[in-house]
């Protein structure tokens, strides 16, 4: 190829290369934002428990941003009001701003107001730009634990405890087990208490609610965790496992207190949408009171469980 | 009375087939040298006389009484093997374009297995059509079922910040493989994962070798010799991986005489040597590469570049005797860096290291028409989260490897057969990283056996079936997983077709919440046991593949080609989401599809060289864990997880312009999914009448649903020019190139928490030179 020649080929080729290089330098205009967070109108959520076992009732606020920061220790844009909507009776909340334990800040808004059974509450937090969250919530009536008679069977004894009445619903049921043990060797007898929870039992009948309490579950639970206490060193076979109480314990709540399975279980509660009921915002009120019974089972059902009753010692 | 199930000894019967299956296997592979245990046979080796080094591609072929009877091509090794011949006086005739052909006369009598190796003269005058029909066996478009060669002089054209070209650098040009930007050192191989990629070194198997800028790998060009990418449907002589394969083999040393090389650029300085220890004996070559960012780009470049790495490389080979010939390879990397921009907090620094050193026994027996090939190795890497010497997450696994392959070479049909042996043992110290997972220290055996037949049916039809029994410590039973591919050429027309089942025992887990997050940690799967806290107990991971493509090379300056491709994944390990604004998380089951299509135009003249490949594809993910139900109201969430690229484009063009070599790429690719938040607020567990003052609370991070949006396009130009001066003794070679030309924007990570964003590199101007001496 002659050498002119060759040059105009490789001219040419540049000019090529090059205005596809100013062709593409125009898309260098199109710059494209990324929008991490696309924010919300909702304004609050809130949480907390009405509840009429306690002569000030508390409702923690968190304000929906746009960034995560740590909590002020400025007074926050919202007035909280709290209205007794069974009498009409309201009264403001105030802000009460705290450090943790972690030292961030939380805003707590709190009145000093003993709520009533059966009456609904109405909790609204207002921004001043008139955005606002609510949540409403009934107090359960009173109610107390009656402990029924024990059903036992060939392979199962069941202490079923009863909340009687119009109820919504019953969470978090547990019963603690005061026991005595003495390890093989050991000089004398140990009392210990274990607690059983019972999150999915409660369930609603005719009467109210109803909690089956396994007494021969627990006994293999309670053996169990005696033998990791003891890291496997045996119990003197003469003593056994004396059951000496059991104390049921549980919430009366309102239907909104609904857990998933029953499980208080934060990996799940945490993700909006979940065990909520703040209109117009996010978080979760309550309202219930706590119910707790100590009774011993009747000799028969303790030793058919088996555990040893306390006067076979 | 009931009647027994029929299905009641399914369990069993399914077990007695799988090791029914396992012995058939070894009959197959002992049958065809039992068949020809009578007839004769001729193997050897082929090398350039100049450097003594291998000749791949040379033809061999023999003749007896003017007529043809065989011929076979060497492989990567130089290595030709023709048996199940007739005992008779044959012409071999040993040629290849651009060397002398060598001819000969040969008696071969029954039973004997004649090794016959040669050394090939260079003919001047033809060297320029060498290295054009070299280059042809491997290109942009020459895609056939996944499998793709990879040849130095492909990567020296993709444009870098070096004078020597890189392997990452011409990987990134390649649709179907999706990289989470231009550091971390992640590559997602059409839909699968970094830790599902089979990454070998002259069979040595690599956990991470691509460095933390996106431009360099443990695979300098200068080190290589070829390397093959199976994007899937790999044979059967690959296991314990499901997504992919990078096969690198490294270049041999000069057999004769001492060259070597010396680079500097804006980025990396590098050193290679090579030379014979003992002339046509033993050669070596090795290299050092070391960054040096802090002096070199890190100071003109108005962006933030915390990132050292580095690595060594080294291999002897040698020629022990006619029919055995062994090398040893070993290799060093190590990386540092900070990828979310934040140099402050110690958990934001990654760092990690490879180690590796293998042997490669190639044995050519004197009784039977095989090739035998050993392999041994042993390689470790070390990965951590925060400073090394007070690392706040640290990972580990090292494995050790043992390998016999054979490869029979006949008439029409080739078979390989081969058993593995590998050892693994990990360790790692999360921090409480992934809450359901039980990691501690385990050592896990592998073993792996297959068997693989090449048939030529005729006609252009090629057939490759093969079958691997993978024994796993999940199960006594093995895995057994078919694999097929087939090749049928018309013309200038080609159609292929790639699939099999893959499963894959030690697992690689990487939060992908966000893309800074690189750190890797090694689990096996364990037996299942209710008793015990781990997701990942019960069944490896396992991939069904599917591929169909067509190629075509219309004229010898086009080539192009277009492949479908199908797999799908099971039993996953994904982190959950939560809420909590928190790196730590828990594993879900997930499984997922990636479906797609690559098309390829490659385009090469003598003074021109160009490509442009598009990728279009989809993966899902269908996560699977037990809350998902109850978050979304339905059993599985499927969602684009965040390796998801829908549309890649990559345009390469290099042509020779006054003298200087001018190479430039532009690279595009939609947008990767990302989680968008809407807000944050708090959070207190309400879960007991307490007061809301007594009770403590987190911050939380309001999520729609995780993936849901996409980050904004990624385009960016890269052009380099280069001259070579011919100085003597020496050469010096100069280049300068320009990263990011028009300066795009191009995001790397966004924290969503604190909105801050991470962007790829800004316009960056390198300049490299390179002395070496031949």
């Amino acid at each position: 190829m002659h050498p002119i020649h060759s040059l105009i080929v490789s001219v040419r080729r540049a000019a090529v290369l090059l205005m596809g290089l100013a062709c593409i330098v125009g898309l260098s205009a199109c710059e494209e934002d990324v929008t991490a967070v696309t924010g919300t109108d909702l304004a609050y959520s809130l949480y907390g428990v009405v509840s009429p076992q306690l002569d000030t009732q508390w409702v923690r606020v968190f304000p929906i941003e746009g960034r995560l920061t740590p909590a002020s220790p400025e007074p926050l844009d919202a007035d909280l009001t709290v209205t007794n909507r069974t009498t009409g009776e309201s009264s403001t909340m105030r802000d009460s701003i705290i450090a943790d334990f972690a030292g961030q800040y939380a805003h707590v808004f709190w009145s000093p107001l003993t709520a009533e059974h059966e009456h609904t509450y109405r909790i609204v937090a207002r921004r001043s730009d008139g955005a606002e969250s609510s949540v409403e919530v009934t107090v359960p009536m009173m109610s107390e634990i009656v402990v029924e008679a024990p059903r036992i069977r060939t392979n199962e004894v069941v202490l079923p405890v009863l909340v009687p009445g119009d109820i919504p619903r019953v969470v978090a049921a547990e019963a603690v087990f005061a026991v005595s043990y003495l390890p093989a060797g050991a000089p004398e007898i140990l009392t210990n208490s274990f607690s059983v929870p019972y999150y999915s039992e409660p369930h609603p009948v005719q009467e109210g609610w109803r909690v089956p309490i396994d007494l021969t579950a627990a006994f293999d639970d309670i053996r169990g965790q005696i033998a990791e206490d003891l890291e496997d060193a045996p119990l003197d076979s003469r003593v056994g496992v004396i059951l000496l109480n059991v104390t049921a314990r549980l919430i009366v709540a309102n239907e909104a207190w609904n857990p998933p399975n029953g499980q208080f279980d934060a990996e799940l509660i945490v993700q909006p949408g979940v065990m909520e009921n703040v209109t117009d915002g996010f978080g979760f009120v309550g309202a219930g009171y706590r119910l707790s019974r100590q009774w011993a089972p009747p000799d028969t059902a303790v030793v058919r469980a088996g555990f040893r009753a306390p006067e076979d010692q | 009375m009931d009647r027994p199930s029929r299905y009641s000894f399914g369990p069993l019967r399914g077990r007695c087939a799988r090791w029914i299956v396992l012995l058939a296997m070894f009959l197959a592979a002992a049958l065809p040298v039992a068949v020809y245990a009578q007839s004769a046979s001729i193997n050897g080796f082929v090398t350039d006389e100049v450097d003594g080094r291998p000749l791949e591609f040379v033809n061999a072929a023999l003749s007896t009484e003017g007529e043809f009877v065989r011929g076979a091509a060497t492989n990567e090794d130089g290595l030709y093997l023709m048996s199940g011949l007739t005992p008779a006086v044959y012409r071999i005739e040993i040629s290849f374009i651009g060397y002398e052909t060598h001819i000969d006369t040969l008696e071969l009598e029954a039973g004997e297995n004649l090794n016959y190796n040669v050394a090939l003269s260079p003919a001047d005058e033809e060297l320029d059509e060498v290295l054009v029909e070299s280059e042809r066996t491997a290109g942009a478009a020459r895609v056939t079922a996944g499998q793709q060669t990879v040849r130095p002089a492909d990567i020296d054209r993709v444009p870098g910040p070096d004078v020597s070209g890189d392997l990452a650098t011409y990987l990134t040009t390649q649709p179907g493989i999706v990289t989470t930007g231009d550091r971390g050192g992640q590559l997602f191989i059409r839909g699968g994962e970094p830790s599902q990629n089979l990454v070998q070194l002259d069979g040595i198997l690599l956990y991470q070798p691509f460095h933390i800028m996106g431009f360099y790998s443990a695979f300098p060009a200068d080190n290589i010799n070829r390397v093959d990418i199976y994007a899937g449907g790999f044979g059967s002589r690959f296991g314990g991986k499901i997504s992919s394969v990078i096969d690198v083999a490294s270049r041999n040393g000069n057999m004769r005489e001492f060259t070597g090389s010396g680079s500097a650029s804006s980025f990396l300085n590098s050193v290679h040597l090579e030379g014979p220890l003992w002339n046509d004996r033993i050669s070596f070559i090795a290299s050092v590469r070391e960054s040096n960012i802090d002096r070199g780009a890190g100071r003109y470049v108005d962006a933030d570049l915390p990132f050292t790495f580095g690595d060594r490389f080294a291999k002897v080979h040698g020629i022990l005797t006619n029919h055995i010939r062994a090398s040893v390879t070993g290799l060093q990397t190590h990386d540092r860096g900070v990828l979310t921009g934040n140099r402050q907090e110690p958990g934001d620094e990654v760092g990690w290291r490879n180690q590796a050193i293998g042997l490669r026994l190639m044995m050519l027996p004197r009784f039977f028409a095989v090739l035998a090939e050993l392999h041994v190795s042993h390689s470790s890497f070390e990965s951590e989260i925060g400073p090394r010497e007070d690392p706040l997450r640290e990972a580990y696994i090292k494995n050790t490897h043992v390998a016999l392959n054979s490869t029979y070479f006949g008439d029409g049909l080739d078979v390989r057969a081969g058993s593995e042996l590998r050892v693994s043992s990990l360790n790692s110290q999360l921090g409480g990283l992934y809450q359901n997972v039980e990691l501690r220290f385990a050592t896990v055996p592998q073993w792996g056996s297959y068997l693989h037949f090449d048939f030529d049916v005729g006609n252009g039809l090629r057939i490759r079936p093969g079958i691997r029994a993978q024994f796993y410590k999940v199960r006594f039973d093995p895995y057994l997983e078919p694999r097929v591919s087939a090749v049928w050429q018309r013309g200038v027309h080609e159609v292929s077709m790639a699939g099999g089942l893959y499963h894959q025992e030690i697992l690689g887990i990487s939060d992908r919440r966000d893309a800074a997050s690189v750190f890797t940690v090694w689990a096996n799967v364990p037996k299942s046991n209710p008793n015990i806290l781990n997701v990942l107990q019960g069944s490896p991971q396992r991939a069904y593949h599917g591929i169909l493509g067509y190629r075509a090379t219309p004229t010898r300056w086009l080539e192009l080609s277009v492949e479908g491709y199908y797999k799908n994944l099971a039993n996953l390990f994904i982190s959950d989401w939560t809420a909590f604004p928190q790196l730590t998380s828990k594993l879900q089951p997930a499984s997922g599809t990636s479906v797609g299509a690559d098309t390829r135009v490659e385009l090469r003249t003598q003074r021109f060289y160009g490509y442009i490949n598009y990728g279009l594809s989809s993966t899902r993910y269908a996560a699977e864990d037990a809350a998902i139900q109850l978050w979304y109201g339905e059993e599985s969430l499927n969602f684009r997880p965040p390796h998801d690229r829908r549309h890649q484009v990559n345009v390469l063009m290099s042509a020779s312009v006054l003298g200087f070599d001018v190479s430039a790429r532009w690279d595009f690719g939609s947008g990767l999914p990302f989680s968008q938040a809407v807000g944050f607020d708090g959070f207190v567990l309400v879960d007991d009448v307490r007061k809301a003052v007594d009770v403590p609370g987190t911050r939380r991070v309001i999520y729609e649903r995780p993936f849901n949006a996409v980050l904004p396009t990624y385009h960016r130009m890269d052009v380099s020019v280069e001259r070579a001066f011919d100085l003597g003794a020496v050469n010096l070679a100069i280049q300068g190139s320009v990263i990011n030309v028009y300066d795009r924007r191009n995001i790397f990570y966004l924290d969503v928490f604190t909105q801050e964003r991470v962007d790829q590199l800004p316009l960056v101007p390198a300049f490299g030179l390179k002395i070496s001496y031949d």
